[in-house]
């Protein structure tokens, strides 16, 4: 076995040692490659008892822990007797008291509690805990509380199925033996493992052996509680390990609080077992205002307040000016005693010796820990100086192990709690037994105080049953709600416009570009407008419309107020009334701070504003985008080649108006385009992670609807009817796509249309075929989403197929067959099924691959993507789709 | 031959468990195999676990063949977690 202590360490370790000292085990030099064949043993043994213990019933378990704590109790007077007369600290009747909150205090808190099986059930997050024991435990007990932390210890270890072996500090071997072997045969006796229950005997060699046991293989959990340095070798042991240490608590004596309810309480704490208790009192930071009143309450109830000189000659006996740490020979004892070796004569009913430490004296000794009736005390000018105070007592040995305060004010104690970092803050409480828990407050019971990282231990919590369980979560899958949004209205068929004058508008502000202004588009609005509706025109926005043009419709808008924005064209004046609105609602944000990323945009990272001040009406004018339903609004950075997709519900319009006769104008071949942009919306919408019946039903009509009218747009463009039923069949597409977006067609065209100036529509069809051949193969990666539990791309697809007329009864042959239907309508409809027929030469698209790759790849559209693309098998499909 | 209904229920008291191995250990005198089914077994105390170990140990050294069949998951959970690995190696 090896030890990570150096010779150095040893020496700092053994000066830091608080309640152990010298007779404490120096571990590093008794460390050799000693073999205890009983220690084996009884280790195999408790090996066998935790692996039997793995059948019982909580019931079983129950019934053991119940009668061991009836034995605690019984013997609980004999317990504390052995106690002090070995350990020769303490006082017995406190010894008793805490026995008996170690058994009957711990009882109470634990009965009830679920340790085996299911211990909790976390409904909200469909989760539950299930308990499997630690197995082994390794329990080391210190001097100052032997037999208490036996009953403890044990109690929980049992109620845990868990076997528990000790190892006493030598100068408590006696009481230990004899408390484990009266606990053990009560637990046999109710039906508990032989073996659960384990003990090292006293002999010479007790610290080889703990040391052994340590770190013995059967051991799972070493459980120290004591002094720095063993605690050190318990976390040293390359064990999973509880180690517990030292403390020094501040008391902050707030002007807020009574002063003789003060003193009676801490008089009660400190006395407590002769102050041989680690969360007990060490010093107090007294409030200027009421300090001399307090040290009057303090005397009237027999403790004595020394003289400076009185402190002087106090101090080398309390903390033992070799060591630095307190003197072991006081520990626990009464007050009166330790003033007798100083040579102050006090009455010999003297509770405390409390001595006044000078302000500028920092490192006065009595500023440590001391384990017995002795109390520093420090004056403080103001409340800054009592924090700042009570900190440097927290940071002088023992941070993290607890803290008190008396206080009625809220604010002082709020201050205390977040600057002071122990694990128990103790508030206007005894905090020796408000440490212990169950009695003045509801801590769990326990005698192991966790320090967390500021006493270099594993763990804050005052140890507790669940310290030795190793808690099994089970998650249930979680089917994700999902949700369907649409504007809450939607109106349609030709001449369907005039619905613009009933509502209340007062101020109009009309989003348009040139183009609708030319045609007469813009003044069909502007007839339409309820009487006495003032009205704005910004009629500036470019196709892809940038940030500029954003910003330019915000100047316009400024001092216009207006009650409702009307956006009048095609995806681009749409997208940029969607942009104007929202930074004119909220001129306070950032565009970079709504344009992250996101997989989920219910748990992105950015918060959106919630728009609503204005409404916003919008009319398209190409049958394509679905810009008029969707919560996208697309916003094209010019100099970065990039367009930056926003997506949230807020920027859906509230109304949308369908109506044909504003199309008619639309030349054939943007018609085209439009036209196979939003039958990809439905083809791709429908095979999405996200499709869901009420997406599904508009894909399923969208796609038939455009399948049989984009060719007649193309032959009759002026068929205001026709007209009509792609452009409602464009409004459906993007009612699906918003709420199961789109997939790997739309990442690629993207990438497409980005580099080689391609229209969008155009930029979608190119991919069309690739893409149902990618998606109904077996993928190499599926997409992971929790809603989804079979792959159903090429079922959906084959769905299709049969809803445009397919008498195929073979999946295959229905994709064959869709994949024929779609070339028809796209060549029915001028549009390119490779890209190869567009504009663009071989070795230029060859060069630009990488690029578009890495452009698709990280598309949002590829997320809900039934099949998750791998770099190459994108690269793949760009190749084959020239 | 496989010795059946020898182990059966919750085997806690010590007398039902020094009479079943004995009976076990009988057995093993005259026999190169023996084929221990666990089926019917409910629960195991420290004490079966020790018996169970030691006759193997026996059975070893007479040349008998041991085979555990049959180990109830509950119960099989116990010799993995007793790390018994004279045990474990015979089950199945
Ligand atoms: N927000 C969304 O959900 C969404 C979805 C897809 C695309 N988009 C975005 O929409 C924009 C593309 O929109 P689009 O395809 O409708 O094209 P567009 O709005 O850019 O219009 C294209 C051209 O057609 C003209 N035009 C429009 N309607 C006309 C009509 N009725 N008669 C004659 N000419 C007409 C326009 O003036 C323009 O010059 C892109 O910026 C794209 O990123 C947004
Ligand atoms: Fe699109």
């Amino acid at each position: 076995m090896t030890m990570v202590f150096s010779p150095q360490d040893k020496h700092e370790n053994f000066v830091l040692d608080t309640e152990a000292t010298r007779l404490n085990f120096d571990f590093i030099s008794e460390l050799q490659e000693d073999s205890f064949p009983h220690v084996d043993q009884l280790l195999l043994k408790a090996r066998k008892a935790s692996a039997v213990f793995t059948q019982y019933t909580q019931g079983q378990v129950d019934k053991i822990v119940y009668a061991v704590v009836r034995a605690a109790l019984e013997h609980s007077r004999e317990f504390a007797k052995l106690a002090v007369e070995e350990t020769r600290m303490g006082l017995f009747e406190d010894k008793i008291l805490k026995n008996i909150v170690a058994s009957e205090f711990l009882y109470h808190q634990i009965k009830d509690k679920k340790t085996v099986n299911v211990i909790r059930e976390i409904k909200d997050e469909q989760m539950v805990e299930i308990a499997e024991p630690v197995g082994v435990i390794a329990a080391l007990t210190p001097v100052t509380n032997p037999t208490s932390t036996v009953i403890y210890k044990s109690i929980i270890s049992l109620k845990t199925r868990n076997a528990i072996v000790f190892s006493p500090h030598l100068m408590s071997s006696k009481c230990v033996a004899y408390t484990a072997e009266v606990l053990y045969k009560a637990a046999l006796k109710a039906g508990a493992p032989e073996g659960c229950i384990g003990w090292l005997k006293r002999n010479s060699k007790l610290r080889k052996q703990t040391n052994y046991l340590i770190h013995h293989k059967e051991v799972d959990l070493v459980f120290a509680t004591g002094g720095t340095t063993m605690v050190k070798v318990a976390y040293s042991s390359g064990k999973p390990a509880i180690g517990v240490g030292s403390g020094n608590t501040p008391v902050y004596v707030h002007k807020s609080y009574d002063v003789s309810s003060a003193a009676m309480d801490i008089c009660i704490s400190k006395t407590f077992d002769n102050g041989n208790e680690c969360p007990s009192e060490q010093t107090l930071v007294v409030d200027d205002d009421i300090y001399e009143q307090l040290l009057q309450e303090f005397k009237k109830i027999n403790c004595y307040i020394c003289k400076e000189e009185e402190t002087k000659k106090l101090t080398p006996v309390v903390i033992d000016p070799e060591t630095g740490v307190m003197n072991y020979k006081y520990v626990g004892k009464e007050a009166y005693k330790i003033a007798q070796a100083a040579g102050i004569d006090v009455p010999t009913n003297t509770k405390i010796l409390l001595c006044e430490i000078n302000s500028d004296d920092k490192n006065h000794p009595l500023l440590k820990e001391k384990l017995m009736p002795v109390l520093a005390v420090l004056r403080a000018e103001s409340e800054g100086d009592a924090l700042s105070k009570c900190l440097l007592v927290n940071h002088s040995g023992g941070t993290g192990h607890t803290a008190g305060i008396f206080a009625k004010d809220e604010n002082v104690i709020a201050k205390f709690q977040n600057l002071i970092n122990a694990g128990r803050i103790i508030v206007n409480q005894p905090t020796s037994l408000g440490g212990l828990g169950g009695m003045y407050n509801n801590l769990p019971t326990t005698l192991s105080f966790g320090c967390g990282t500021g006493g270099a231990n594993s763990t804050t919590e005052n140890v507790n049953i669940y310290n030795l369980l190793n808690i099994k979560r089970v998650p249930r899958r979680q089917i994700m709600p999902m949700w369907f949004r649409i504007p809450n209205q939607v109106y349609f068929n030709p001449g369907s416009l005039n619905v613009l004058k009933i509502f209340p508008a007062k101020n109009a502000f009309i989003v348009t570009d040139k183009t609708m202004e030319k045609l007469g588009v813009l003044k069909k609005v502007i007839d339409n407008l309820p009487n006495g509706c003032n009205f704005k025109v910004f009629s500036d926005v470019e196709s892809e419309p940038s940030k500029d043009v954003i910003d330019r419709g915000l100047t316009e808008v400024s001092n216009f107020s207006p009650d409702y924005f009307i956006a009048v064209g095609g995806g681009s004046v749409i997208d940029a009334t969607k942009g104007i609105r929202l930074f004119y609602e909220c001129p306070d944000i950032k565009f970079e701070d709504l344009s992250v990323d996101f997989v989920d945009f219910r748990k992105r990272v950015i918060s959106f504003p919630t728009l609503g001040k204005t409404k916003l009406v919008a009319i398209p004018t190409t049958s394509g985008t679905g810009s008029e339903v969707s919560p996208a609004c697309v916003i094209a950075d010019k100099k970065n080649n990039l367009k930056v997709s926003l997506f949230d519900y807020n920027l859906t319009p509230d109304i949308a108006i369908i109506d044909s006769e504003l199309v008619c104008e639309l030349p054939v071949k943007p018609s085209a385009d439009t036209g196979i942009d939003a039958f990809t919306h439905a083809l791709e919408a429908f095979v999405s992670i996200y499709a869901n019946d009420f997406t599904d039903a508009l894909c399923l009509q969208a796609i038939k609807i455009i399948y049989e009218t984009l060719p007649k747009v193309i032959q009759r463009p002026h068929d205001v009817e026709i007209r009509q039923k792609m452009h409602n069949a464009a409004t459906l597409a993007g009612m699906a796509f918003s709420n199961a977006s789109v997939g790997i067609n739309h990442a690629m065209a993207h990438a497409l249309g980005a580099k080689f100036g391609v229209p969008h529509g155009r930029a979608n069809a190119v991919f069309l075929l690739s893409t149902i051949d990618f998606n109904s193969g077996i993928p190499t990666k599926f997409m992971p989403f929790p809603n989804n539990k079979k792959y159903i791309a090429k079922e959906k697809y084959a769905e299709i197929a049969k809803s445009l007329g397919s008498q195929n009864n073979e999946i295959e042959k229905l994709i064959v067959d869709l994949k024929e239907k779609i070339k028809e309508l796209l060549s029915k409809s001028g549009l390119p099924c490779r890209i190869s027929e567009l504009d663009i030469k071989l070795d230029d698209y060859l060069a630009a691959i990488p690029d578009l790759v890495s452009k698709a790849f990280n598309d949002l559209s590829l997320r809900t993507n039934p099949r998750m693309p791998l770099v190459e098998e994108l690269e793949g499909l760009f190749r084959n789709a020239y | 031959m496989p010795i059946k209904n020898l182990f059966n229920g919750e085997m806690t008291s010590n007398e039902v468990i020094d009479s079943a191995f004995s009976l076990l250990e009988n057995q093993a005198l005259d026999r190169n195999e023996i084929l221990i089914n666990f089926q019917n077994l409910v629960f195991v105390s420290v004490y079966f676990l020790e018996k169970l170990e030691s006759f193997i140990e026996k059975a070893k050294k007479l040349n008998v063949k041991v085979q555990i069949k049959n180990v109830p998951p509950s119960i099989y959970k116990v010799f993995r977690v007793a790390r018994v690995n004279e045990i474990l190696k015979l089950c199945f």
